[in-house]
């Protein structure tokens, strides 16, 4: 256990152990009951429930993305990379909505507008794949560029990450259907690509 | 397949929206939760023990409690609760979990095994 987070009667807790998601019933913490699995996720840090939404916010050692978002069918509905936070382990969210994390490489804590607003710290970088959707393999190009690209699928599971210098291909046994692939520049530029693999 | 479709377009337009609208410097080292409450943002370190209430337009320290528990069980995660007027710290410890209550002020009141959970 790992995370919490309170909202009204219940306390929101994240089990490490477990990849899941449960609340309680306060003061006395009783009554447990499922949230959401965290499908894709590991080594999770504390969390962040938005009672709106009904939805959660964690964090993760996670060397790529640091940060997802859970709907309460196991699905991630967002993110965040680490392009943006570096290390992130807190996590709260204030009644505006915005999303405070802290990163404890930088020793910050950082007020995130989850809604709005232009990039501070990312910027898109030019990835041209070779087909979309493509058969059995495709190839991604970042001309000029070292970068590191990481394909989840629809469910939000990491399929894998590696580098590559201007040319990427995936030749992969995985199933046919949508992927996501998220790719960053040496220099901290992503840009993110939705893939069809038929 | 419209749906799914939909769904990822939403997910990649949403991740490239975000923006760091503000930053602050942290109070320790080692912050491993966070919570909002009474208007203020809380932090808990993983090393020093530490929650502090913080002013979340400056990141200057209100007031701050030790958060105690066993040596072998490490803080992270932080909870505030308006409606019972609690700050819960998460304690860790290899396959166990565990919830310690604390007042606003300090004081503690008293912690739940998770078994896990």
């Amino acid at each position: 256990m790992t995370g919490l987070s309170a909202s009204g009667n219940y306390v929101f807790l994240g089990s490490r152990n477990q990849n899941r998601i449960y609340y309680y019933t306060l003061p006395n913490i009783t009554t447990r009951k499922d949230f959401t699995y965290m499908m894709g996720f590991s080594t999770t840090c504390d969390i962040a429930f938005n009672a709106t939404d009904s939805l959660v916010w964690v964090a993760s050692e996670n060397t790529s993305i640091c940060i997802k978002c859970y709907d309460t069918n196991n699905t991630m509905v967002d993110y965040i990379p680490n392009t943006m936070i570096a290390n992130a382990r807190g996590m709260a969210l204030d009644p505006g909505g915005y999303l405070w994390v802290s990163d404890i490489d930088a020793d910050k804590i950082y007020k995130i507008d989850l809604t709005e607003g232009i990039e501070e710290q990312t910027q898109d970088i030019t990835v041209t794949p070779s087909s979309n959707p493509f058969c059995g393999a495709v190839t991604i190009q970042t001309p000029g560029l070292n970068a590191s690209v990481v394909v989840f699928d629809m469910h939000g599971r990491q399929i894998v990450s590696d580098s590559f210098q201007e040319s990427w291909t995936w030749n992969s046994s995985s199933p046919a259907g949508h992927y996501v692939f998220v790719i960053t520049d040496d220099q901290g530029a992503s840009t993110t690509l939705d893939l069809v693999k038929i | 397949m419209r749906k799914i479709l939909f769904l990822l377009f939403v997910i990649a337009a949403a991740a490239s929206a975000k923006a760091i609208v503000a930053t602050l410097d942290a109070p320790d080292t080692n912050i491993s939760g966070l919570a909002w409450g009474d208007g203020s943002l809380w932090a808990m370190d993983a090393v020093t023990d530490s929650v502090y209430k913080l002013n979340p337009e400056t990141g200057a320290v209100i007031s701050s409690f030790y958060f105690t528990h066993p040596v072998t069980t490490v803080p992270t995660g932080l909870a505030y609760s308006e409606t019972h007027n609690m700050v819960l710290c998460g304690g860790w410890y290899n396959t166990n979990g565990y919830v310690y209550k604390y007042t606003p002020e300090g004081s503690y009141i008293g912690f739940v095994d998770m078994c896990g959970g």
